[in-house]
């Protein structure tokens, strides 16, 4: 009988508590908003936040549910994909397309689009960017880079490959390359030793005293589209400190421009 | 793109990128040292914060932050998670971290439609990270090492991350924000990973799904394809770990792709579109 008794208690509460809610708050002004309105204000919610809303009130519920925006922003956020389409493609189009994209991971049909030989074997490296297949032989002397553009490439035809020659008249011999295909830039690494260093007037008074290691990183880039001949231009040059922690084995190289 | 000098450059662009000197000879040789492996550091861009993850020293996974200021960058250790707690005796280190290559380019999508891409989708945020994790017993040789992955979502780490907590204990991050099984085949393809080659496997995490599911808006179009099964991602180890312990839940599913076999692939590499797979063959 406890339980019973526990549970007319908790409604009566909860009918005193709804009563008091009523009379103490008047109806909501934010619903007497055009939809219109409330769409655009909705829009500006994060989408944590839009799945929060949905549980507060059915009123915003439906609008949600029936804004091919509003469940497009949704279904984009838990894919945590965006979409390349222009901006004034129809978003109820835009969802239909995001849908189709789920059900193809949910299902993927991969079909064999070319086999090519490459005459070049392992362990050279191949790097795969955004549908750039890119590959660099470090062990070259100098290190030979080369890319092909799958999107661009015919079924069933050998990849054509793009190579780029560095121009090491310009360059002193780079010790690494990054490639970051979404920039459009490739970047040349070069490292200068400590010893080199020292002639540097304004760092010799640091080292003394502070016993740090330090290394000079040279950085050079290019753009990568549609490249040939290289020519690497200094862009950066860092001198870091090796951290501590790491034991000197590795550095942290960053470059940024804003 | 016009390079020059720094400050000739009014394009924003952003590279970061790990490099490994090889200059600690020592360290190289002995493969139980704390010293860590080149590919146990990897950038990690999220609301334009560069973090660095990091394996280096007594069962910890540390989250470093790229502070760039006019003095040059600098990390900044922002956390310390534990990883799965370890019998006594037993040692572990990291072999490598994967992460999904991810655009960090605000133009990228204007600049990828104009190629022939078929997706008009691509990935905005990480969604999971491997941690190639190492363990054995210098005291048991015997027993060799173990090799697992710590499958990681994101998300939920940079949450862990900003919650303050310097220091934070297996129990209050791991099991519900990652996987951990026994290592065999793993490959990054796209927002999913390649744990098989014949059929090919594609495993996915799906932790926004599951977590806003009851919330997700009814398409009114009607969907005629089965979703494949999610699994709880519950297994548990023992041998080198403390088993009563290792405990994982983030949800995955396995989707089998059954007209692909890519048996005799020595390296795979994948994205959201493209699987390539390289063999080794002799040509006369």
């Amino acid at each position: 009988m406890a339980p019973k008794r526990t549970n007319r208690k908790i409604k009566r509460k909860l009918v005193k508590l709804a009563a008091i809610t009523t009379s103490t708050y008047p109806p909501s002004i934010l619903l007497h908003l055009p939809t219109e309105l409330l769409v655009k204000i909705l829009a500006y919610l994060p989408v944590k936040d839009l799945f929060s809303v949905r549980w507060t009130c059915r009123a915003l519920s439906d609008i949600i549910a029936g804004t091919a925006y509003l469940r497009y922003i949704i279904r984009a956020h838990i894919n945590g994909v965006e979409d390349s389409l222009p901006p004034d493609f129809p978003y109820s189009e835009r969802l239909e397309l995001l849908r189709r994209h789920e059900q193809s991971w949910s299902a993927p049909q991969f079909n064999l689009f070319t086999k090519c030989v490459t005459k070049k074997s392992f362990p050279e490296y191949f790097i795969l960017q955004d549908g750039y297949l890119i590959y660099e032989s470090i062990l070259a002397d100098p290190p030979q880079y080369r890319y092909t553009d799958l999107y661009s490439a015919a079924r069933n035809e050998e990849l054509r490959w793009v190579h780029i020659t560095i121009d090491n008249s310009l360059v002193p011999p780079l010790d690494g390359v990054t490639f970051a295909i979404d920039h459009n830039l490739v970047v040349g690494l070069r490292f200068v030793s400590l010893t080199i260093l020292l002639w540097v007037q304004n760092l010799t008074e640091v080292l003394a005293t502070s016993n740090l290691e330090m290394v000079m990183v040279s950085i050079y880039n290019l753009p990568f589209w549609n490249s040939r001949l290289v020519h690497f231009i200094l862009s950066h040059q860092l001198i870091l400190c090796r951290f501590h922690k790491f034991m000197g084995t590795a550095i942290l190289l960053c470059a940024q421009k804003s | 793109m016009e390079g020059g000098n720094r400050d000739a450059c009014e394009w924003p662009w952003y590279v970061s990128s790990l490099l490994w000197l090889r200059q600690n000879s020592e360290a190289l040789r002995d493969p139980h040292t704390t010293t860590p492996e080149p590919e146990a550091f990897k950038p990690l861009v999220a609301d334009d914060h560069v973090f660095v993850l990091t394996k280096y020293d007594e069962n910890h996974l540390e989250v470093c932050k790229l502070e760039i200021t006019s003095t040059g960058p600098s990390l900044q250790t922002i956390c310390s998670l534990e990883l799965p707690p370890l019998m006594s005796g037993v040692e572990v280190y990291s072999t490598g971290i994967f992460v999904e290559w991810v655009p960090t380019s605000k133009n990228y999508a204007r600049s990828r439609s104009s190629r022939a891409s078929h997706s008009h989708f691509y990935s905005s945020t990480f969604g999971t990270i491997a941690l190639l994790l190492d363990y054995f017993k210098p005291s048991d040789p015997s027993l060799g090492s173990s090799n697992y992955v710590l499958i990681i979502g994101i998300e939920a780490l940079l949450y862990t991350i900003r919650t303050g907590v310097r220091n934070v204990p297996w129990a209050d991050w791991g099991p519900s924000n990652t996987h951990f099984f026994k290592r065999t085949l793993l490959f990054p393809a796209g927002p999913s990973w390649i744990t098989g080659r014949s059929p090919l496997v594609l495993r996915q995490y799906y932790p926004r799904r599951t977590r806003y599911a009851p919330s997700i808006p009814e398409d009114t179009s009607s969907s005629s394809h089965t979703e494949p099964q999610v699994c709880p991602s519950t297994e548990v180890f023992g041998k080198l770990l403390d088993e009563h312990n290792v405990e994982t839940n983030l949800p995955y599913r396995d989707v089998v792709v059954n007209n692909l076999n890519l048996d005799l692939a020595e390296v795979i590499l994948a994205d959201r579109e493209w699987i390539v797979g390289m063999a080794k063959t002799s040509v006369r």
